[in-house]
């Protein structure tokens, strides 16, 4: 196998024991990598209906055939678990050099099994795998974390850990690696810090090797300059980053805006692109391997002084607009700390605004919360960042999230999430097309498994109609099939703003020599979401699951050029599982799973 | 072209005069002119805004701009107001609407309008993007 570097490393925290072992080929071969084989491995061995924080779920950490490798921004792994705000599968995304990092120790992915009976790291240099006592880094955040270890073992190692939110179990805490990058989403940090495991710290010194060195290295020499070339990957992502999009997104009128009560902010460009690198960008900052560098590193000078990285257009979003919000030295200082603590800042900013209506509803207390919380409170912000992280007095039911903060105050349409995790930055009732992608994504509530703001609002690769339905669905099954395999590479999904199924197939072929079409390569991509979608069925979810929060189905847009819209999803969701292939109620038949191997 | 900008308007003598405060290169420009009497209920004026690196080359956040008829002279004038290195970014060489970039009236992308023939009156906003992403 050329590509994949062909060893697992299997860790049982509860018996003490590192075990390597081949990769299995087979699903190499059918599931890609990272996401998709990452889901494949976790699927075969854990019970469907373990419990997300109990020692039968297991962590694993899985990078791509193309992670590491010359590709153009091939930094990616996934972390793939059951996740604990959603119960869905959770395959939860990063960059920077961690992944890469552990291919060149030779190994493709790490399975993380049980539960350690104390706090511990795991500690790999190439062949020499131990599990270490971390009892001096428990209680310590990302930063602290990473320069520890660090500092024991030399500049050249990677470290992928928790903070306090992921060892005290905040719902959507997530992994932090390289100190700034994140698995983000759905809740994987608090798997790890069930799971009494602090860190991992990797260095490898071996390589990976290709199939057709240079037909490879050509193609990925086409690529990164077709990524030099393109206005948007060239030269707009570096100078501006994510949060460019803050303008526009607010200029179509469908910016979420103080719980999606609002779609315009009257202050947005006190939040946007320009401002942050007006105000307080040092300089943008690369992955492995990237040419495109839309990475901000950001530092801020008097009341919330501090230096750190982002934020990115959706943290900027949630601490921001859906709060209320445009002091951005406020926004960038709750960006920071969710980074230091390791939490997710989309789902933190949205249960933050949730409480600040249910607030001005009346439905919590200021004795309660221990604090006024207006829409628009940026201290009130900051300092409720520090004790959901810590889960310190109300901030311990924020940190079960939005849904769940809401349910408990009978209220739980006030929260803005699907299966239970927040939707970003892009409200679904004035661009249709994400609706039906925040519906049917796999994790809950989620942009970038389908990310339709490209063709509805960029123009990438055509555009269409915002307000249109037609046509949505069969967009979206392309989107998320594609996504799913550029995932499951170990790509950057943003190399796909300027290039497309035929260069990232051709980065595939080379690397591995599996001679096949683009049309059976984007095929894997829908056996990787099938599986998804029958691992989350077998949980119990179904076709009412699929749905959005009641404000985007019932009250229109109040102004604007979205005005007077909601959000079509029955008539898009009929579609949708046509396309796919499943039953009226969202099931994939036996003859699709056969079809697709599954 | 003939079209004008304001960012403050006052009634003098029967006229509007209107000041233009352009901040090019760091250097503030005014530019005051006269509108005859007769012309007082035709200054329209719509609003055009810039952003990332259209807001680098025009130095100003947002300008009024009284005049074009529909979003192709909207960009000739803009071009003709900001050099060459504008019009790199919003023309081709031929005049055409340049691919690279993405232009809103009022919240509505131009292709889902008449595309350089959207007509323009008083009361538009008209937002102007490089081709951006992220997410």
């Amino acid at each position: 196998m050329n590509g994949w570097v062909g060893t697992i490393l299997r860790v049982n925290l509860s018996d003490n024991i590192v075990k390597k072992e081949a990769l299995n080929d087979k699903w190499a071969q059918a599931f890609i990598g990272a996401r998709g084989l990452g889901t494949k491995y976790y699927i075969s061995e854990v019970g469907h209906d373990a419990d997300p924080l109990s020692e039968e779920n297991n962590l694993i950490f899985m990078t791509g055939p193309l992670t590491g490798t010359f590709s153009p921004s091939s930094g990616r792994y996934n972390v793939v678990t059951k996740g604990p705000l959603t119960g869905t599968i959770a395959a939860s995304n990063s960059g920077g050099f961690f992944g890469p990092e552990l291919k060149y120790a030779g190994y493709d992915g790490i399975i993380i099994e049980g539960k350690a009976k104390k706090p511990v790291y795991l500690y790999i240099n190439d062949d020499k795998v131990e599990i270490k006592d971390a009892t001096e880094l428990w209680g310590k955040n990302t930063f602290i974390t990473t320069n520890m270890l660090l500092e024991k073992y030399g500049e050249d190692y990677k470290v992928a850990c928790i903070g306090p939110a992921g060892e005290k179990r905040v719902l959507y805490a997530g992994v932090m690696n390289d100190k700034n990058r994140a698995a983000g989403r759905t809740g994987v940090g608090a798997v790890m810090g069930y799971k009494n495991l602090k860190a991992v710290v990797v260095r490898g010194s071996k390589s990976i090797e290709v199939k057709n060195p240079e037909d490879f290295f050509k193609t990925c020499k086409d690529a990164r300059r077709k990524l030099k070339e393109h206005p948007v990957t060239g030269t707009g992502l570096g100078q501006y980053g994510t949060e460019i999009l803050v303008n526009i997104i607010n200029g179509v009128g469908s910016f979420p805006t103080r719980n999606w009560k609002e779609s315009i902010y009257d202050k947005a460009d006190d939040t946007g692109g320009e401002a942050l690198a007006e105000k307080y960008l040092i300089r943008n900052k690369g992955c492995f391997g990237c040419p495109i560098g839309c990475g901000r590193l950001t530092k801020l000078n008097g009341k919330y002084e501090g230096l750190g990285e982002g934020p990115e257009y959706e943290a900027a979003w949630a601490l921001g607009a859906d709060c209320g919000i445009n002091d951005l030295g406020a926004i960038c200082k709750a960006n920071f700390i969710c980074n230091e603590l390791g939490m997710d800042p989309i789902t933190l900013g949205s249960t933050i605004a949730c409480a600040m209506e249910m607030y001005d509803r009346g439905i919590i207390s200021e004795k309660e919360i221990g604090r006024p919380l207006k829409f628009g409170d940026a201290e009130a912000l900051v300092e409720l960042t520090e004790k959901i992280g810590k889960r310190e007095g109300f901030g311990d039911i924020m940190a079960q999230g939005s849904y769940r903060m809401a349910e408990k105050y009978g209220c739980p349409e006030l929260s803005m999430s699907v299966k239970k995790q927040e939707m970003p930055a892009y409200d679904g009732r004035g661009i249709q097309g994400i609706g039906l992608n925040y519906a049917t994504s796999n994790r809950g509530g989620c942009h970038v498994r389908g990310y339709m703001i490209s063709p509805e609002v960029l123009g990438v690769p055509e555009k269409l109609d915002q307000f249109e339905t037609e046509g949505k669905a069969a967009m979206l099954k392309v989107f998320q099939d594609l996504t799913a395999v550029v995932d499951s590479l170990g790509l950057c999904l943003f190399t796909t703003f300027g290039i497309g199924l035929p260069e990232i197939a051709a980065l595939y072929r080379t690397a591995t020599g599996f001679d096949y079409s683009d049309e059976e390569i984007l095929q894997m991509g829908e056996r990787i979401w099938n599986m998804e979608k029958l691992y989350n069925l077998k949980n119990g979810f179904e076709k009412t699951d699929d749905t959005l929060p009641p404000r985007l189905l019932k009250e229109p847009i109040s102004e604007g050029p979205a005005k007077g819209r909601v959000s079509q999803l029955d008539k898009m969701l009929e579609e949708y599982y046509k396309e796919r292939g499943w039953d009226s109620n969202g099931i994939p038949p036996e003859e699709k799973i056969r079809e697709l191997g599954l | 072209m003939g079209f004008q900008r304001n960012s403050s308007g006052r009634k003098n003598q029967g006229a509007w005069v209107i000041s233009i405060e352009i901040k090019r290169r760091g250097v503030n420009r005014i530019i005051t002119c006269k509108c005859p009497s007769d012309l007082e209920s035709r200054v329209i004026l719509m609003k055009v805004k810039f952003y990332a690196n259209l807001r680098d080359i025009s130095k100003v956040k947002e300008m009024d701009v009284s005049g074009p008829k529909n979003i192709k002279e909207l960009l000739l004038f803009l071009s003709s107001e900001y050099g060459k290195e504008l019009k790199r970014k919003i023309l081709t060489e031929n005049n055409e609407i340049h691919s690279d970039i993405i232009i809103l009236v009022n919240g509505r992308h131009i292709d889902h309008l008449q595309w350089g023939e959207t007509k323009l009156c008083s009361t538009d906003v008209i937002s102007l993007f490089p081709r951006i992403a992220g997410g």
